[in-house]
C-alpha cells in the first residue's frame, strides 16, 4: 500500500466510513502484532495489545497531521502501548508463559511449537530470539519495514544517533550469532 | 558491520518469516471500530495563519524598537506624567487574614489563568485523547 492510497484510507475515515479502515489494519496488523510480541513474549497478550493499538489509532485518527509517515505513527503508538502494557503486567508479578520457559530452556519464546520447521528458519528464529526487545524491534522495523534511520528514530522515541548505535550492536551480534552456519545459509 | 555481512544479513533475514496474529484479529478491530463514532479532526488553538501574525507583530515590535525613535513620530507615551496612575486599584477585600493586595491579586489572577486553562485542556484533550502524546 502506497502512501497516497494510505492518505485516502485516512480521509474516508475521518468523513464517516469505518470500513476504510480495514485495509490499514491489514497492512499493520503484522508489525504491530510483532512490536507486541517483542516486547511482551506472549502472543495472547501481543493479540490483544494489537487489537488495542488499532482502535487507539482509530479514535486518534483525526491528530495525524500527515508528518510523518502512517506508519511511522502507529508504530510509536504500539511501541509505547507494549512498554506501558509490560510495565503494567510486571507490576502485577505476572510473567509470561513463554519468559519463564525462555529461562528454563535459555531459548528464544518464539521458537516455541516451532520444531517441526525448517532448521535454517529455527535457527534464524534462535538469533533473534537473543537480542533485547528494543534491538529486535529496531531490526524487524529496519529490514522487514524498511523504514529510515530517522524514520525509526521518530517511532521508537530515540535519537537517530541511538537508533545507530543500536541498530549496529544487533547488527553484530546477530550475525555473530549466525556465522558459525553462515556457510550453510548462503549456500543454500 | 562491511556491507558485505550487511548484505548477507539481509538475505539471511528474508528467509525469516514474520509472526502473524490470528485470522480474527481484522474482524474484531473493525467489530470495535464500527461501535466507535467518526473520529473528529482536531484544530490546534492556535492556526498557522495566527503563528504568523504573532511572529509578525513580534519582529516589527522588535524591529521598531532599533530603529525608529517613537518621540519622532509622535509615539511616544508620557510615562512620567502624574494624570498616568498605573497603580492598581485599592480594594478592601474583607478577608479574614491580613494579606498584602499584592497576594491578593497574585491568587486572584492565578485563579483566573487556572480556570482558563481547565476549559483550553479539556477542549483540546476530549477531542483528540492522543494528541499530547503522539502527533
Amino acid at each position: 500500500m502506497n502512501q497516497l492510497h494510505e492518505q485516502d484510507c485516512i480521509e474516508a475515515v475521518l468523513k464517516g466510513d469505518s470500513r476504510a479502515y480495514a485495509p490499514l489494519v491489514t497492512q499493520y496488523q503484522s508489525m504491530v502484532y510483532g512490536i507486541g510480541l517483542n516486547v511482551l513474549k506472549d502472543a495472547a497478550q501481543a493479540e490483544d495489545l494489537a487489537q488495542e493499538v488499532f482502535i487507539k489509532a482509530y479514535k486518534s485518527l483525526g491528530s495525524f497531521e500527515g508528518k510523518s509517515k502512517f506508519s511511522t505513527w502507529l508504530y510509536r503508538i504500539a511501541y509505547y502501548a507494549a512498554l506501558d502494557a509490560k510495565k503494567k503486567r510486571d507490576r502485577r508479578g505476572v510473567q509470561a508463559w513463554e519468559e519463564v520457559h525462555e529461562k528454563k530452556m535459555g531459548e528464544s519464546p518464539a521458537l516455541e511449537g516451532h520444531w517441526e520447521e525448517d532448521p535454517k528458519k529455527r535457527m534464524i528464529k534462535t538469533a533473534m530470539g537473543l537480542l533485547p526487545a528494543d534491538q529486535k524491534t529496531i531490526i524487524e522495523l529496519f529490514y522487514f519495514e524498511e523504514l529510515s534511520l530517522k524514520e525509526i528514530a521518530q517511532a521508537l522515541g530515540m535519537s537517530d544517533n541511538n537508533v545507530k548505535v543500536k541498530l549496529h550492536r544487533a547488527r553484530k551480534r546477530l550475525y555473530t550469532a549466525l556465522e558459525g552456519q553462515k556457510q550453510t545459509l548462503i549456500a543454500e | 558491520m562491511d556491507v558485505r555481512k550487511d548484505e548477507e544479513l539481509k538475505k539471511i533475514l528474508a528467509n525469516l518469516e514474520r509472526p502473524q496474529p490470528s485470522d480474527q484479529l481484522l474482524g474484531n478491530i473493525m467489530d470495535a471500530v464500527h461501535e466507535l463514532p467518526t473520529p473528529v479532526v482536531s484544530q490546534p488553538l492556535i492556526g498557522k495563519k495566527g503563528w504568523w501574525l504573532i511572529a509578525l507583530c513580534f519582529a516589527a515590535a522588535t524591529i521598531g524598537l532599533f530603529f525608529f525613535n517613537p518621540a519622532a513620530v509622535g509615539l511616544e507615551i508620557p510615562l512620567n506624567t502624574p494624570k498616568l496612575d498605573l497603580s492598581m486599584p485599592q480594594i478592601d477585600w474583607k478577608m479574614p487574614f491580613n494579606g498584602s493586595n499584592t497576594l491578593l491579586y497574585a491568587v486572584l489572577f492565578m485563579g483566573i489563568f487556572f480556570g482558563l486553562q481547565i476549559k483550553m485542556l479539556k477542549k483540546e484533550f476530549l477531542s483528540s485523547p492522543e494528541q499530547g502524546q503522539f502527533a
